[in-house]
């Protein structure tokens, strides 16, 4: 016998209540578990993604500034361009090191006319981007293809691949390990204008600075080039960050709804409990519990209690959290293209920890009440 | 040898809205050893009343009560607990068995409480003692009323007390089991322990060394059988 086995015995006195309060909790942990992923995997996926682009500023057509950046991080079709000759100004202001122009556009590609991003590149893309493991510029009837779909369409360097009835010769696989990146087909810069009928045209600009902490500097510089649109990345952050921050205001009160409704259930099943075991407790005063051992049987019920719900909240948020990062993206205008949510151990630790607090909390008042049952409670007769 | 229960003039009076109620009124009674003694009286009369302040489970309000040498008075709460847990075993009308253990379980919740480990030969012991080995694996809704109060029994026993305290009992058995429980009281009584029974059955009383009745809080009658 143990204060645990008695906790848990006492629970399954009532197995409805018992299962009803576990589910309740299990939504709340889910909700917490996925709101608590969702700041560190956006972040984690915002932070990869720039990281990846190896870019401080960015120039880009003008109109939407969303529309546009979610086009450079996952790729799209071209709506607004920047003209090819906006180049040669932004090499010449001052302080930009390297720049890279980049055409994006979306063809069916290799034997199975799957529809792929085309990122059509000048020679200075490898430069810019060393983590894709690119050693040279790529020649014209050269590609380089992402990760992924290399393995998917299990092809290697040297093979012919098909891009819009026309063939070319994969020169190059990019290395392993930037996700956005993997499911991309790269290309010379013209071949890909020409493929994507827009000679002339770029996406976008990528610009890196001399000196990082100076970017604000250079982008105002930037932008007394007509028709041009710069943003840096600390904007481009505070950009995306505006979207999920609303996301997260929504979901933070929906948790904290649910942490409500939980905390009622929990705290209604065990008051419950506790006045329909009055004699039980009198009882087990009279055979010489303390009352602090009263306490802590009930609060360890309510432990066990919040334990179970988390438990189940965290395994359904494991299972769902990709999903509910696609349903949360699909709600964003726009988003980083990797996961969003991202739950680990840290989270779901943290998630039963908060669960568990709040079940004894909410259920301190009842415990408090049984602790408080006197002995002679065992005496009445009904 | 000292008795195991000396009271001296105690009281206990309950308030209820502006009227209190004296539920006992300067009882003095010394129970020895091994004695077994039966409180008779109507409904209200104090017998409740008088065997939780003896158990302890109640505060008197006045008079003074020695239990097996040790004066209660300057005890706190907490020291009163554990005094209870080891002196007093405690056998009521409603058995409050926990319907989530099995009779075993039951029988070993005493120890929880005490921090002390019970064996499992021990709790074997008493369920055959009380006459209910053969359901240590049953839960309470699973047995009779006598089968669970043989528990309940069991359980006062759990951790050997010289003093075991019933209050009514058989209030919930029929004939046959509430003669049983008695024929237990009885055998226990042999073999040292003192018993103390709130009663309303004047044939079940007759069974006692001693029987105490009361009237509106006061002793009227103390006899021997
Ligand atoms: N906690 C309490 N609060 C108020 N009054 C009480 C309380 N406990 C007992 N009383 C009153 O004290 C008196 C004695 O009650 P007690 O329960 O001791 O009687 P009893 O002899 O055990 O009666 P019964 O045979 O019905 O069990 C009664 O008038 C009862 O109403
Ligand atoms: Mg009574």
């Amino acid at each position: 016998m143990s204060f645990i086995k008695l906790a848990f015995k006492g629970l399954l006195r009532r197995p409805a209540g018992f299962i009803a309060s576990c589910l309740t909790i299990a939504i709340a942990s889910l909700v917490l578990i996925l709101s608590l992923g969702l700041s560190q995997g956006y972040d984690s996926a915002l932070i990869s993604n720039i990281d990846n682009l190896g870019a401080n500023i960015l120039a880009i057509p003008k109109g939407c500034p969303y529309e546009a950046t979610g086009v450079i991080l996952s790729g799209g079709n071209l709506r607004y361009a920047v003209a090819e000759n906006q180049l040669e100004p932004i090499k010449k202001t001052g302080g930009v090191k390297i720049v890279s122009a980049v055409i994006m556009g979306q063809r069916a590609v290799g034997p199975y006319k799957k529809v792929h991003v085309i990122v059509g590149a000048d020679e200075n893309y490898h430069l810019m981007r060393p983590k894709l493991g690119f050693k040279k510029p790529f020649a014209e009837n050269e590609v380089a293809l992402g990760y992924k779909i290399s393995q998917v369409l299990s092809t290697k360097v040297g093979d012919d691949f098909d891009i819009a009835g026309r063939t070319y010769k994969i020169a190059a696989i990019a290395d392993k390990g930037s996700t956005e990146d993997e499911d991309l087909v790269f290309m010379n810069l013209k071949s890909a204008q020409k493929l994507l009928k827009a000679e002339g045209m770029l996406s976008s600009v990528l610009i890196q600075v001399d000196d990082p902490a100076q970017s604000d500097t250079v982008a105002k510089r930037l932008m007394t080039i007509p028709d041009l649109q710069v943003i840096t990345i600390g904007d481009f952050q505070a950009t995306i960050s505006d979207f999920v921050s609303g996301a997260r205001i929504a979901i933070f009160s929906v948790l904290i709804i649910i942490i409500l409704i939980a905390s009622v259930g929990i705290l209604t099943t065990q008051a419950s409990s506790v006045a329909e075991r009055k004699g039980e407790i009198g009882m087990m005063r009279a055979m010489g519990a303390t009352s602090g051992q009263v306490l802590f049987e009930s609060t360890l019920e309510s432990a066990i209690l919040g334990f179970f719900g988390a438990i189940v909240g965290i395994v359904l948020g494991f299972a769902l959290s990709s999903s509910a990062s696609e349903l949360i993206k699909k709600s964003l205008p726009q988003s980083p293209s990797g996961s969003i949510i991202s739950i680990g151990w840290t989270s779901a630790i943290m998630t039963l920890a908060i669960v568990i607090a709040i079940s004894i909390l909410a259920a301190y008042g009842p415990a408090k009440n049984a602790a408080s049952t006197k002995p002679t409670e065992a005496a009445s007769d009904e | 040898m000292s008795d195991t229960i000396i009271a001296k003039g105690i009281s206990k009076s309950f308030k209820r809205g502006t009227e209190t109620i004296h539920a006992i009124q300067d009882i003095s009674l010394n129970i020895g050893k091994g004695e077994m003694l039966s409180i008779m009286g109507r409904s209200g009369s104090g017998k409740t009343t008088l065997l939780s302040c003896i158990g302890m489970l109640e505060n008197i309000d006045s008079g003074s009560l020695v239990l097996e040498g040790r004066n209660i008075k300057d005890l706190s709460e907490a020291q009163r607990t554990i005094l209870r847990r080891e002196l007093m075993g405690f056998v009521f009308q409603r058995f409050f068995l926990i319907p989530t253990l099995t009779a075993y379980e039951n029988v070993a919740l005493p120890g929880l409480f005490a921090g002390k480990k019970l064996g499992k030969d021990h709790i074997m012991e008493l369920l055959e003692m009380v006459g209910v080995s053969q359901r240590y694996d049953h839960r309470p809704g699973q047995m009779s009323g006598g089968e669970m109060q043989r528990v309940a029994i069991a359980r006062a026993l759990a951790l050997d007390p010289p003093v075991i305290i019933a209050d009514e009992p058989t209030g919930n058995l029929d004939t046959a089991n509430a003669e049983a429980v008695f024929g237990l009281f009885r055998k226990l009584a042999s073999q040292g322990k003192t018993i103390i029974i709130a009663t309303h059955s004047q044939k079940l009383a007759k069974d006692c060394d001693r029987v105490v009745e009361l009237m509106d809080g006061r002793i009227t009658r103390d006899e021997k059988n």
